[in-house]
């Protein structure tokens, strides 16, 4: 390729400017919502799978018929017993009601006898007072939830009424850095016990139980023995957590890749009857380059890299837009379809994360169809005779 | 464009945000997205598919 071909490609470009920045503002708005999805979700993904190292190895609960049931506090004892467990962590959470207006809160109960709850409660909320937050009737609340409470004219405490009727005013104590929404924004962190009487349940119950096994060899033996404890036992370990994070709005998965495969159709139909279009009328021109000796792999080259230059371009361009619409402004409606909007409002800042395979997949699902589209309607010009060509 | 995605990359304070994800974590041993979708567990009587569904909550309200 010499400079004369450049110095032509060029022009070439020049001259059909308008035709092009159609196809590069339609490009762009294709990439930007493809990467914009993409952005969100890896972010997302990242996000919790950040989380997943500190999660405990193993949960187990009771089940009936299916369903999880509140479990015996005892069975925890029966872990301690079991060699190779360790840090066995009964769990009180659920959700509460809001009931005027449909809306639920995420309660946790945390406890206060746990040493490493008090070194994560001074690191995650500045100038706490962890023995009068634990021992009276304190809550620290997600963000979502002190709007909306605020909304609700609850600026100080709440009243929760508990399944036996009861009412407990509740203080907010302090409030969980909106650093965390994507995890706390529904959130009550509250102390165990306190947990238990607004949920319903007993001294001797727990919403599940968590522990961890150091040895990842004893895992599977540690699940049998687990299962043999008691027949209404089930158990859940950290790898099937990981695995749900992993197909977490992957673009491999089911909904995404048909999304994508119906826009990426359409574009590349659209690209390739424009171009139909547009070579039926162009077939001068074609021609004409061939009686001037152009070979078909010359002509080929040429709109190859004329739409090469359009793809590079589009794809730049628009994945800039999308970093920016998701990154420093949040995305704002998009991230509805990803968060939900029905119960709190949430706001998240998305850690930013670039994926090389993520971008190489958009570019290769994007260009692919762009060149084919392209270079079949020249092709099939280019192979006829010149002479017809320019009839 | 490449450098200003790169240099809003490179100054984002990630591991911030990422440390107090995992120390919510580490605090409540759970980490699940906090997503605003309604939440109702029964959302189909399967049993009497005529009747309304009664919710564990109707029975404290009412």
């Amino acid at each position: 390729m010499n400079r004369a071909f450049w110095y032509f490609l060029s022009l070439q470009l020049f001259k059909e400017r308008s035709k092009h920045l159609t196809i590069i503002v339609i490009s762009i708005l294709l990439i930007f919502i493809l990467s914009s999805v993409l952005f969100i979700s890896s972010s997302i993904r990242f996000s919790l799978e950040q989380t997943l190292k500190p999660q405990p190895d193993f949960v187990i609960s009771r089940l009936q018929g299916g369903v999880n049931r509140s479990t015996p506090i005892e069975w925890s004892d029966e872990l301690f017993d079991i060699y190779g467990v360790t840090k066995v962590t009964p769990r009180v959470y659920g959700r509460y009601f809001f009931r005027p207006k449909g809306k639920s809160f995420l309660i946790m109960g945390i406890d206060a006898f746990e040493e490493e709850s008090h070194k994560s409660l001074e690191k995650l909320i500045d100038s706490i007072d962890i023995k009068a937050f634990l021992t009276g009737n304190n809550m620290i609340v997600g963000e979502g939830v002190k709007e909306y409470l605020q909304k609700n004219f609850y600026n100080n405490s709440y009243k929760f009424l508990t399944p036996k009727g009861k009412f407990i005013d509740i203080k907010i104590a302090k409030i969980v850095p909106k650093e965390t929404r994507l995890l706390s924004n529904d959130m009550i962190i509250m102390p165990i016990d306190l947990a238990r009487e607004v949920l319903g349940y007993t001294q001797d119950e727990v919403t599940d139980i968590a522990f961890n096994v150091p040895n990842p060899d004893e895992w599977s033996n540690i699940e049998d023995k687990l299962l043999s404890l008691h027949y209404d036992l089930g158990v859940v370990d950290k790898n099937e957590v990981k695995k749900s994070y992993e197909t977490l709005y992957n673009y491999k998965s089911g909904f995404f890749l048909i999304i994508f495969l119906i826009l990426i159709m359409t574009f590349s139909l659209i690209l390739y009857q424009r171009y139909n279009m547009v070579y039926s009328t162009e077939k001068r021109e074609i021609g004409l380059l061939r009686a001037l000796g152009w070979s078909i792999n010359d002509v080929l080259r040429l709109k190859f890299m004329e739409s090469f230059i359009l793809i590079v371009t589009s794809y730049i361009i628009g994945i800039f837009i999308a970093y920016i619409f998701v990154y420093i402004y949040n995305a704002p409606l998009l991230k509805n379809i990803f968060l939900g909007g029905q119960n709190l409002q949430n706001s998240v800042s998305f850690i930013p994360i670039i994926d090389i395979a993520t971008l190489s997949s958009i570019f290769l699902l994007y260009a692919v169809p762009f060149i084919i589209a392209v270079i079949v309607p020249v092709w099939r010009v280019s192979v006829t005779n010149p002479k017809e060509a320019m009839l | 464009m490449i450098f200003t995605i790169t240099l809003h990359y490179y100054i984002y304070p990630t591991k911030e945000r990422v440390d107090k994800l995992v120390t919510l974590t580490e605090l409540t041993h759970y980490s699940k997205l906090s997503l605003s979708v309604a939440y109702d567990e029964t959302l189909y009587n399967s049993t009497y598919p005529d009747m309304p569904t009664l919710k564990k909550m109707d029975f404290v309200y009412e």
